[in-house]
């Protein structure tokens, strides 16, 4: 190579790094100028010389938790004072209160956003000033051991936060401060101050007649409860992943008010004062997505108190749909996902409702469903909504649960409690959910990835990283639109249905796996690893794991057989070349050990199936083979081909499973329905 | 798409951010000569506020905005705000210099006229006088 061109080269690498370290910087700028989230949280509960009031920790604790798990505040942006804190200068003592918080206003910058919740008693002396009460407040001498709400409203206004939401939560109802106290102070009162500062929304739990009062059962104040809620992602009505501010407030007003009337003796109307002229609507959180199963559980614990609230004694479970039927024609499908959430949602409501009100047999609705011929149109006809009532004696309101807008991981996940007689809205609740690799597999598809597509992916400046499940979830997105892997002759997990020792052979629809199998039949499942490495699979039969499973109830363990499971959680078989390369899995596996049990697998009635019988029904007439490689750390068991019914079953080395390599679903149907 | 032309008007849904329990309510929003017209009418409400497009300083909106209220409420590309755009159910929020309860918040069920809306403020801002 000549110098020149050297030299040229070596320029242009140069202006290469230089372009990219000016993109780096401009990510990182654009990143800075999003702003950060800060929140400062105090709650005083054992007053020193006041009434005590309950539940304010417990009011702090879980809004802290929300905003920094739910909401993405950084551990670092967050000041809990509370009483509970070793360290005096974190108690909400008057002193720690004027030395913290000045200083911690301080730290928010222009393009940030703060909350300050307050939840405590406020005071008014002789004068007409007002106070907050500290941990050390003397309501006799408000001047030297209150803080001046005057002062609190100067720290506000200095803080440069672009938008600042006060949350006031005082003047609790049954704090044995006399209701007739003309000292003590609403939220409302508190909050009239800050209501001329530019960037300040304040949201005052009470009107300046009303308490607020006490949910007892949610061992939290009423307003708070709500206030929580809406920040786990339930206010987030247009499923943006952010909750503004009028979001927040119109979210916290129905359901405090809604609850106030349902459960208290008196009422309780939260209030927002806000400055006019504030032009835009502020973002209060930016939503993470959640667990499946924590949106699952949320949206059961908000239905269940919504039907609890109506007193309503019974509740049907639909499987969930997607949103519209255009989804379904763009091929919106989520499979068995849907099943899957119908079947965890009755299931947490059955938990929820014990000794209040009852879940429907999904079983018995399915029946009832098939009977009356009901259609998805149906749901808005109350006419049909009746007749299903009627026909599953009486059920007064109904879960309807969507699932839509999937991209990639996420998925949003809707579930509305509609009411047979009237057709109304009894409640609704919902959240983002991400989806594990495991539950992309509940989406039905067959996908297998190769060692390319396990490599993570590089990204260029200014462009967003992508996680690792993200890009194998796009990869297995990309994978499943083509054909079933098992058509592939190079597949490295080929997976066969044998019938009295010869393979049977099925037919393929798009990504779609069928055999057929006759009421009666004994079959087995054999897997071959051709990677001549180590591999974890699970194998799921109906949804139900063909390894023992072990659980824990009131403390007694014990070992459940073709167990219930969610891919995701399902023991593994281990699948070391060194031992063999072709598996036999011949049934549910009862004993492990040289001595190993198992139950054959034989076609019977879905209604006589096993997984039936334990009343999982979502899942039957499916078997599901996922592969992963090994990760170490865990425990994993193996099982060799033998003849025998009694088969040695080995118990193989500790690991578990890690990246997924590959999934195959394949359907079993009734021979005579499959012909046809 | 039935009843949803900028010229008849666009069929919205509206509700009021300071007064969640009214819901959602139905409504049309339209232009009449050099102004935004926000119309609902249904059991138990009706209303019909005009807003007009203000061009200049915020202290003399401030200043105008209780002068020009025989007018319609005077409103400026700051007190327009959007939300819900990664959405199907985008939302135009008019938050102009008024108190809170006067606010407004439009609700659209398409983008399509999400944009025919943004077009038509787009028009009353840039239309030449006497449009």
């Amino acid at each position: 190579m000549k110098s020149t061109q050297r030299f040229f080269l070596a320029a242009a690498c140069v202006l290469g790094a230089c372009c990219w370290g000016a993109a780096l910087r401009a990510a990182d700028a654009d990143a800075a100028k999003q702003g950060r989230q800060w929140a400062l949280l105090i709650g005083v509960e054992k007053y020193h010389r006041v009434p005590p009031l309950v539940h304010t920790i417990n009011d702090v604790r879980q809004l802290g938790n929300t905003l920094r798990t739910r909401d993405g505040y950084p551990e670092d942006c967050i000041l809990e004072m509370l009483e509970t804190a070793p360290n005096p200068r974190f108690q909400p003592l008057k002193a720690s209160i004027e030395a913290e918080l000045p200083t911690f206003l301080k730290q928010p910058g222009p393009e940030d956003t703060i909350l300050v919740y307050f939840t405590g008693h406020g005071f008014r002396d002789a004068n007409g000033k007002m106070y907050l009460a500290p941990l050390d407040c003397n309501p006799d001498d408000l001047v030297k051991t209150g803080i001046a709400v005057e002062w609190f409203r100067q720290q506000i206004a200095d803080c440069k936060a672009k938008f600042k939401l006060l949350i006031l939560d005082s003047c609790h109802a049954g704090s044995e401060k006399g209701e007739g106290d003309e000292k003590s102070l609403v939220a409302k009162d508190l909050g009239e101050p800050f209501k001329d500062i530019e960037g300040v929304v304040t949201l005052a739990s009470s009107t300046a007649k009303e308490k607020s009062q006490i949910w007892e059962q949610k061992q939290q104040s009423l307003f708070s409860y709500w206030l929580n809620q809406a920040l786990r992602g339930h206010a987030d009505e247009n499923s943006d992943g952010k909750i503004d501010i009028d979001e927040l407030y119109k979210y916290v007003y129905r359901n405090v008010t809604r609850t106030a009337k349902a459960r208290h003796p008196l009422p309780q109307t939260p209030v927002r004062i806000v400055r006019s002229g504030t032009p835009d609507v502020p973002t209060v959180a930016s939503l993470r997505p959640l667990t499946l199963r924590q949106v699952i559980t949320d949206t059961a614990e908000q239905l269940a108190d919504a039907v609890e609230e109506r007193k309503l004694n019974k509740v049907g479970v639909l499987e969930f749909i997607n949103d519209t039927k255009l989804g379904e024609l763009l091929g919106a499908d989520f499979g068995l996902l849907g099943r899957y959430c119908a079947e965890e949602l009755e299931r947490r409501l059955t938990d929820q409702g014990e000794g209040k009100f009852s879940v429907v047999d999904r079983r018995r609705l399915q029946t009832v469903l098939k009977e009356q011929g009901f259609k998805l149109d149906d749901v808005g006809s109350s006419e049909a909504l009746k007749q299903l009532s009627t026909k599953a004696d009486g059920m007064p309101v109904i879960a309807l649960g969507t699932l839509r807008n999937r991209a990639g991981r996420t998925v949003n996940i809707q579930c509305k409690l509609v009411r047979t007689d009237s057709d109304d809205l009894a409640g609704s609740a919902g959240g983002a959910a991400v989806l594990n690799e495991s539950e992309w597999a509940m989406l039905g598809r067959s996908a297998a990835l190769t060692a390319q597509d396990l490599r993570p992916e590089v990204t260029r400046p200014g462009q967003k990283p992508v996680s690792r499940e993200q890009q194998l979830i796009k990869k297995l997105d990309e994978k499943s639109e083509g054909a079933h892997p098992l058509l592939d002759p190079n597949f490295s997990f080929p997976v066969k249905i044998m019938v009295s020792g010869k393979e049977r052979k099925g037919a393929f629809r798009g990504n779609d796996y069928f055999v057929s199998l006759r009421k009666g039949e004994v079959y087995e499942i054999w897997i071959e690893n051709r990677t001549k490495q180590t591999v974890m699979m699970r194998l799921l039969v109906d949804g139900l794991n063909t390894l023992p499973e072990k659980e824990t109830t009131k403390g007694v363990q014990s070992v459940v057989i073709g167990k219930r499971v969610n891919l995701d959680e399902a023991k593994a078989w281990e699948l070391d070349p060194e031992y063999a390369t072709l598996y036999a899995v011949r049934g549910f596996v009862t004993e492990l050990g040289p001595q190993g049990k198992l139950r054959e697998f034989v076609v019977v009635d879905a209604d006589q199936s096993l997984a039936a019988r334990q009343k999982f029904t979502d899942q039957i007439g499916l078997i599901t083979a996922a592969f992963y490689a090994p990760a170490t750390g865990s425990r994993g068991i193996g099982t060799g081909l033998g003849k025998e019914r009694n088969e040695e079953i080995l118990k193989a080395k500790e690991s578990r499973c890690g990246n997924l390599l590959a999934v195959v679903h394949i359907r079993y149907v009734d021979a005579d329905v499959g012909e046809r | 798409m039935e009843g949803s032309s900028p010229d008849c008007g666009i069929h919205v849904e509206l509700s009021f951010p300071d007064e969640p329990e009214v819901g959602r309510i139905a409504g049309i929003v339209r232009r009449s000569g050099r102004r935004l017209v926000v119309s609902a009418s249904g059991p138990g409400y009706w209303f019909d506020r005009r807003y007009v497009p203000f061009r200049g300083r915020r202290w003399l909106q401030y200043l105008l905005t209780p002068l020009a209220a025989p007018l319609g409420v005077l409103f400026s590309q700051r007190d327009l705000c959007w939300s819900g755009m990664e959405t199907d159910t985008p939302c135009l929020h008019l938050r102009p210099l008024v108190p809170p309860d006067f606010w407004l918040n439009v609700h659209f069920r398409s983008h399509e006229e999400a944009d025919q809306t943004a077009s038509l403020v787009a028009s009353l801002f840039g239309a030449p006088p006497g449009d």
